[in-house]
C-alpha cells in the first residue's frame, strides 16, 4: 500500500487560508458591499461557534460509545425550557440557569445511559439507532403535551447590538459565542489533563484494551453520555435568548450537527469545533454567494468536497 | 503464601466444554507455566481466571480474596493482570499515553502518575518509542508495550498469553530476561507458551491441559516425562524436544512455530 | 432479546405519544342515531403535532367550537336537528399523512373535509376529496395551484396566494400616495419555498407595473434559519426604501431582531401573507423591535362585534387569544353546517352544490360575503393591513376596517 506523504499542518493552513480568501472575494464580487461580507464573516463565526459545541457533545459520544444520538437536539431542547422556566418563573437571567441546566442534563445523560442505552451496547447498530430516535421522539412529545405548541421566548433585559467592522451582531449571540468557545476549553482540558479524561479517551481508542488495564468501561460509557449531554443542554441555555423555544427547536441544531460531526472527524472534539465554525462560515456567506438557494446548499458542497478529499473528516485519523 | 487458588474451574460455549473442573494454585513470587496443545482451553483458562469471561462453575481466589464474581477491571486494579496475544494498544495515543493510561490507574496521585510511564518504558527498552503513536511500532515493540502497559498497573501477578508468539528467535532472549528480573522484584508469573524452551527455562512449576482437563502438573523435568504429555502432544514430539532457548539466532532446530493461533476467549480453544 | 423488545417498547412509546396528541379514537363522542336526527361527521385534518402545532392545535379547536355552538342552536335544523361531530387528524405536517388521514376519515362516514394549514398537504387532500367525491373546505393553504386543477369539491375561504401579493402590492402603494411618502425601491425578504415564491411573484408583477423597482430578492430556508442579520445587512447595504417580508411565525421574529439590530434605512416594513407581524404573540416576542411593522394579510374583523365575542367565548373556555387560522377554521365549519342546512340532505354531491351557491357572511375581514367561484376559491377573500401600534395589532387600512390610523412611513424602531 502506498502512503502518500501527508501535507504538513502549514500547507494545509495555507490551503484552507487560500479557499478562504477566494470565497471571500467571490461574496464581495456577488454582494457588491464588503459590509455585507463582513457582516456574514461575522454571523457565520458566532453561529458556528455554537454548532461546534452542540457538535462536540454528540461527536464525544460518538467517538467514545460508537452511538449515534438522535436524542441530542431534543435533550438541548429540554435545557431551552428549563432555561424559559427558571428565567419567567423564578426571574433568573437567562445565562444564570447555565448553573441549573448543565448539571440536571448531565443528569439526564447519565440516567439515559445508565438505566438504557447501557444495555444496548456491543448489540446491533440498528438497535441502538433505534432507541436514540425513540428517546428523542419520546422527549420531544412529552415537551409538547407538558407545555403545549405555543412558541416561548426568553429575553435578557441588556441585550444589545454591538458593532465591529460595519457589522452588527447582537450581545445575546456574542456571549453563547464565548460560552461556547470556554466550554470547549473545559471540555478539551478534560479530556486531556485529568485522569478521567485520559481514561475516556482510552476507552475511545479502545475498549477492550481499557477494560485490561483496569478501566470500568461500562462506568466510562455513562460518563461520557453524560458529558455529551451535558455540552447540548449548556448549548440550549445558550442560545435560548434569541431562538423561538417549541418543542421542536432543537432539531434544526441536531441536524446541522450531524453534519459538523462528520466533517470534523467523528470522535474528534477539535474536530467539532472547527467544523462548526467552516459551517457556519459556509451557510452565511453561501447565502451571499447563492442568494436564490438554500445556503444548506453551499453547506451540503463543502460537505461534499470535503468528505470527497478526506473522507475521514477534518481531523480524522485515516484507518 | 499461596497468591493464586482455582478451584473445580469450568466453562462451556454453546455445549462445548472448553474447561473442565480445572484446579490449581499458584504460589507468591513463582513461575507457573501453561502448555498444552491447540484446544486445550489456555486462553479459555486465562480469559476465565483474568475475569474477561465469566465460569460456570469453580472459583478464583487471589491474595485472599474471592474473585470469582469479580469483572475484568475490577481484579486488573486489585492487581491480577493479564496481557493479550492480540495486542490492544490505544491506537491513536502515544506509546507514553498508553502507559501513562494504565500508570494512573494505581497511581497515588497525580504526580506519581506523570512519572511511572518513563520508568516504565526505560524497563522495557522502549524508552526512544516513547512520543511515537502506538499504531506506528513494528509487532515485537507492540509485544513490550503490552507488557508495559501491564506492568505500569504494579501488578502482583501477570498473566502472560503466549509473550513470546510473533518474536523471531533473536528476539526471544531479552524478553526472557525481562521476565526474570520480574520475578526478582516479586512478581508472580503465569504464561502461557508454545516455545517449549522458554517454558522448561522459566518455570518453576508446569501444567499440562488437554481437552479442557489438567492432565499433568509438576516441575518441568517431571511434566515433560510424563508419558500422558507425550500422547497428548502425538504427532508434536518436536515441540517436546526442541532445545532452542533463542539465545543463539542460527539453530534450525524451530519445529514449534504454532504461534500462529489466534485464540479468541470467545470461542473454545 | 431483552435489548431487542426494550428498544421496541420505547420507539412505539415514542411513536405513541407523536399520535398522542392527535387523533381522537373514531366514533367515541355521540353515537349515530342516538339524538333525533342524528350526527354528521366532519373530519378535520391539522398539523397537530410537529413544528405547526402551535396553529394547528388551535384550529381544531376552533372547529370544534364551532360546531359546538351550531349543536347548541339547535344543530342542522334541516336534518331533525342532526349534530355536528367533529373527528380530528393529525397530518404531522406531512403530506402522506394528511392523504392518508383524509382517506381514514372518508371510510369512517365523514361527509365533509376541512383543513390543513398547509398546501402541500392540501394539495393531496384535494385529490382524495375529488376522487371520493366529498367536500373539502380549505381553512388555510395559500398555493394558487391547488385550486387549478379542475377540481369541483374543494373550497377555500382565504385569500390565495396571487391575491396576497397583489394586493400587498397595491396597499403599499396606496399607503404611500395617501401618506405623501414616495416608496421607489422595494426588498423582498422571503421564505424558500412556493408560499414565499409565489407571493413574491404576484407582488412584483403589480408592484413593478406601478413604478415600483422590486430588488433585491433574498430567500432563506424558514425551516433551518436561525440568523438573518446577514439577509438584512444585504438590504441595507442596498439602500431601498421599502422592505417586504413574506414568511413564517419563528423567522418574522428573525427579521425583527435582525431589523432591530441592523437597522436599515428603510422608510416601512411591510409584511405579505406574513405569519407573525398580525399576531399579538409577536409583539412579546419580538418587542419593541416590531413597533411599526405593517402586514397585508388575512385577518378576522376586530370591528365585528360577532367576532369580539367569538374571541371572548373561545378565551373563555380555551384561555387563549382565537387566531386568525382558527377563525377560518372555525368559518370552515360554519360553511358547511350552512351548506347542510340549505341541502337538506348528507348526501355530499348535494352538500357541494349547495356549498358552490353559497353565501355566507363572515366573521372574515371580507369586503362582501364568502362565495365561491368556478374553481372553488372565495371571491370576497382579500387580505387587509394590520399594524403593530404601541405594542398592539390593529386594523389599519382600508378604511372600512380600520381601528386605527394607518402611521406612515414606520421606519423600524432606532
Amino acid at each position: 500500500m502506498t502512503r502518500r506523504a501527508p501535507l504538513s499542518l502549514a500547507a494545509r493552513l495555507a490551503v484552507a487560508a487560500a479557499v478562504v480568501a477566494v470565497v471571500l472575494v467571490l461574496a464581495y464580487a456577488r454582494s457588491g458591499s464588503g459590509i455585507v461580507v463582513s457582516q456574514a464573516v461575522l454571523t457565520g463565526l458566532l453561529l458556528g461557534g455554537v454548532y461546534g459545541l452542540v457538535a462536540m457533545g454528540l461527536t464525544l459520544i460518538f467517538g467514545v460509545l460508537d452511538i449515534v444520538n438522535f436524542a441530542h437536539g431534543a435533550l438541548m431542547t429540554v435545557a431551552m425550557y428549563g432555561t424559559v422556566l427558571l428565567a419567567s418563573h423564578a426571574g433568573l437571567d437567562p445565562y444564570l440557569t447555565l448553573l441549573v441546566t448543565a448539571p440536571a442534563l448531565f443528569g439526564i445523560g447519565m440516567a439515559l445511559q445508565s438505566g438504557l442505552i447501557n444495555r444496548t451496547m456491543g448489540s446491533s447498530l440498528a438497535n441502538q439507532l433505534l432507541l436514540t430516535l425513540g428517546i428523542g421522539l419520546l422527549i420531544e412529545n412529552v415537551l409538547l403535551l407538558s407545555f403545549g405548541s405555543e412558541p416561548r421566548s426568553v429575553a435578557v433585559g441588556y441585550a444589545a447590538p454591538l458593532r465591529a467592522f460595519g457589522a452588527v451582531a447582537d450581545l445575546t449571540r456574542v456571549i453563547a459565542f464565548l460560552g461556547a468557545l470556554g466550554l470547549a476549553a473545559l471540555l478539551y482540558l478534560l479530556l486531556q489533563r485529568t485522569r478521567v479524561g485520559t481514561a475516556i479517551r482510552a476507552v475511545a481508542a479502545n475498549p477492550d484494551g481499557a477494560q485490561l488495564v483496569g478501566i470500568d468501561v461500562r462506568r466510562m460509557y455513562v460518563l461520557t453520555f453524560a458529558l455529551g449531554t451535558a455540552c447540548a443542554g449548556a448549548a440550549g441555555t445558550l442560545v435560548a435568548p434569541f431562538v423561538t423555544v417549541e418543542a421542536t427547536t432543537g432539531e434544526l441544531f441536531n441536524i446541522i450537527a450531524f453534519v459538523v460531526v462528520v466533517l470534523g472527524g467523528m470522535g474528534n472534539v477539535v474536530g467539532a469545533l472547527v467544523g462548526g465554525l467552516l459551517i457556519g462560515l459556509t451557510e452565511q456567506l453561501g447565502g451571499v454567494l447563492l442568494p436564490e438557494q438554500s445556503p444548506l446548499l453551499a453547506v451540503f458542497v463543502v460537505f461534499v468536497l470535503v468528505l470527497f478529499l478526506r473522507p475521514q473528516g477534518l481531523f480524522g485519523r485515516s484507518s | 503464601m499461596t497468591l493464586l487458588s482455582v478451584r473445580g474451574l469450568s466453562k462451556s460455549f454453546r455445549g462445548v466444554r472448553a474447561l473442565h473442573d480445572v484446579s490449581f494454585d499458584v504460589a507468591d513470587g513463582r513461575i507457573l507455566g501453561i502448555i498444552g496443545p491447540n484446544g486445550a482451553g489456555k486462553t479459555t483458562l486465562f480469559a476465565a481466571v483474568s475475569g474477561g469471561v465469566a465460569a460456570d462453575a469453580g472459583t478464583v481466589r487471589f491474595a485472599g480474596q474471592d474473585v470469582t464474581r469479580w469483572p475484568d477491571h475490577r481484579r486488573a486494579r486489585a492487581g491480577l493482570v493479564r496481557t493479550f496475544q492480540l495486542m490492544r494498544p490505544f491506537g491513536a495515543m502515544t506509546v507514553l499515553d498508553n502507559v501513562a493510561v494504565a500508570a494512573q490507574v494505581r497511581a497515588s496521585s497525580r504526580a506519581a502518575a506523570l512519572a511511572a510511564p518513563d520508568a516504565v518504558l526505560d524497563r522495557v527498552g522502549l524508552a526512544r518509542y516513547r512520543d511515537q503513536r502506538s499504531t506506528e511500532l513494528p509487532a515485537a515493540e507492540l509485544k513490550r508495550l503490552e507488557l508495559a502497559r501491564a506492568l505500569a498497573l504494579r501488578p502482583r501477578l501477570l498473566l502472560l498469553d503466549e509473550v513470546l508468539a510473533g518474536l523471531v528467535p533473536a528476539e526471544r532472549g531479552p524478553v526472557l530476561d525481562l521476565l526474570g528480573t520480574l520475578r526478582d522484584e516479586g512478581i508472580t508469573l503465569v504464561f502461557v507458551e508454545h516455545v517449549m524452551a522458554a517454558v522448561m527455562r522459566l518455570s518453576d512449576e508446569v501444567l499440562v491441559l488437554d481437552q479442557g482437563q489438567v492432565i499433568a502438573a509438576g516441575t518441568p523435568a517431571e511434566v515433560t516425562g510424563d508419558p500422558r504429555v507425550v500422547e497428548a502432544y502425538l504427532g508434536d514430539e518436536a515441540a517436546l524436544a526442541s532445545g532452542d532457548d533463542g539465545d543463539d539466532g542460527n539453530d534450525g532446530n524451530d519445529g514449534n512455530d504454532d504461534d500462529a493461533d489466534d485464540e479468541d476467549p470467545e470461542t473454545p480453544c | 432479546m431483552r435489548n431487542l423488545r426494550l428498544v421496541g417498547l420505547l420507539a412505539a412509546l415514542g411513536v405513541a405519544l407523536a399520535a398522542c396528541g392527535g387523533s381522537a379514537p373514531p366514533g367515541t363522542t355521540g353515537q349515530e342515531g342516538d339524538q333525533q336526527g342524528g350526527t354528521i361527521k366532519i373530519g378535520s385534518i391539522h398539523p397537530l403535532t410537529g413544528p405547526l402545532a402551535f396553529d394547528g392545535q388551535q384550529m381544531a379547536k376552533a372547529g370544534k367550537f364551532a360546531a359546538e355552538r351550531i349543536n347548541a342552536q339547535g344543530g342542522i335544523k334541516s336534518l331533525d336537528g342532526a349534530k355536528l361531530q367533529v373527528l380530528d387528524a393529525d397530518s404531522k405536517g406531512e403530506p402522506e399523512v394528511g392523504q392518508s388521514e383524509a382517506q381514514r376519515l372518508i371510510q369512517e362516514g365523514a361527509a365533509a373535509l376541512v383543513g390543513p394549514y398547509q398546501s402541500a398537504v392540501a394539495s393531496n387532500v384535494a385529490a382524495v376529496a375529488e376522487r371520493n367525491r366529498v367536500p373539502f373546505l380549505i381553512d388555510v393553504a395559500v398555493a394558487d395551484s391547488i385550486l387549478e386543477q379542475g377540481y369541483t369539491n374543494t373550497f377555500r375561504i382565504q385569500p390565495n396566494a396571487s391575491s396576497m401579493g397583489t394586493k400587498g402590492a397595491d396597499y403599499l402603494a396606496e399607503l404611500a400616495e395617501a401618506s405623501g411618502t414616495p416608496i421607489r425601491s422595494v426588498a423582498v425578504l422571503h421564505e424558500q419555498t412556493d408560499f414565499g415564491k409565489s407571493v413574491l411573484a404576484a407582488f412584483k408583477a403589480r408592484a413593478e407595473g406601478s413604478g415600483m423597482k422590486v430588488g433585491p430578492e433574498i430567500s432563506y430556508d424558514a425551516v433551518n434559519v436561525s440568523d438573518l442579520t446577514t439577509e438584512i445587512t444585504q438590504v441595507k447595504a442596498e439602500g431601498v426604501d421599502a422592505l417586504v417580508v413574506t414568511g413564517y411565525y419563528r423567522d418574522g421574529v428573525l427579521a425583527a431582531k435582525a431589523i432591530s439590530s441592523v437597522r436599515p434605512d428603510v422608510k416601512v416594513v411591510f409584511g405579505i401573507a406574513n405569519g407573525a407581524f398580525d399576531l399579538p404573540q409577536f409583539t412579546s416576542d419580538a418587542g419593541k423591535a416590531g413597533e411599526g411593522f405593517f402586514d397585508a394579510n388575512y385577518h378576522f374583523n376586530a370591528r365585528d362585534p360577532e367576532m369580539r365575542k367569538l374571541a371572548a367565548d373561545f378565551k373563555a373556555k380555551y384561555g387563549e387569544d382565537i387566531r386568525t387560522s382558527s377563525v377560518l377554521a372555525y368559518e370552515a365549519v360554519r360553511v358547511i353546517a350552512s351548506g347542510l342546512e340549505k341541502a337538506g340532505t348528507r348526501d355530499p354531491q348535494q352538500l357541494r352544490e349547495a356549498i358552490s351557491g353559497l353565501s355566507l357572511d363572515t366573521l372574515m375581514a371580507y369586503p362582501g360575503p364568502i362565495s365561491f367561484d368556478k374553481t372553488g376559491q372565495n371571491t370576497s377573500a382579500t387580505p387587509i393591513v394590520m399594524q403593530v401600534q404601541g405594542g398592539t395589532v390593529r386594523q389599519v387600512f382600508p378604511k372600512e376596517f380600520a381601528e386605527a390610523e394607518p402611521r406612515f412611513p414606520a421606519p423600524p424602531a432606532r
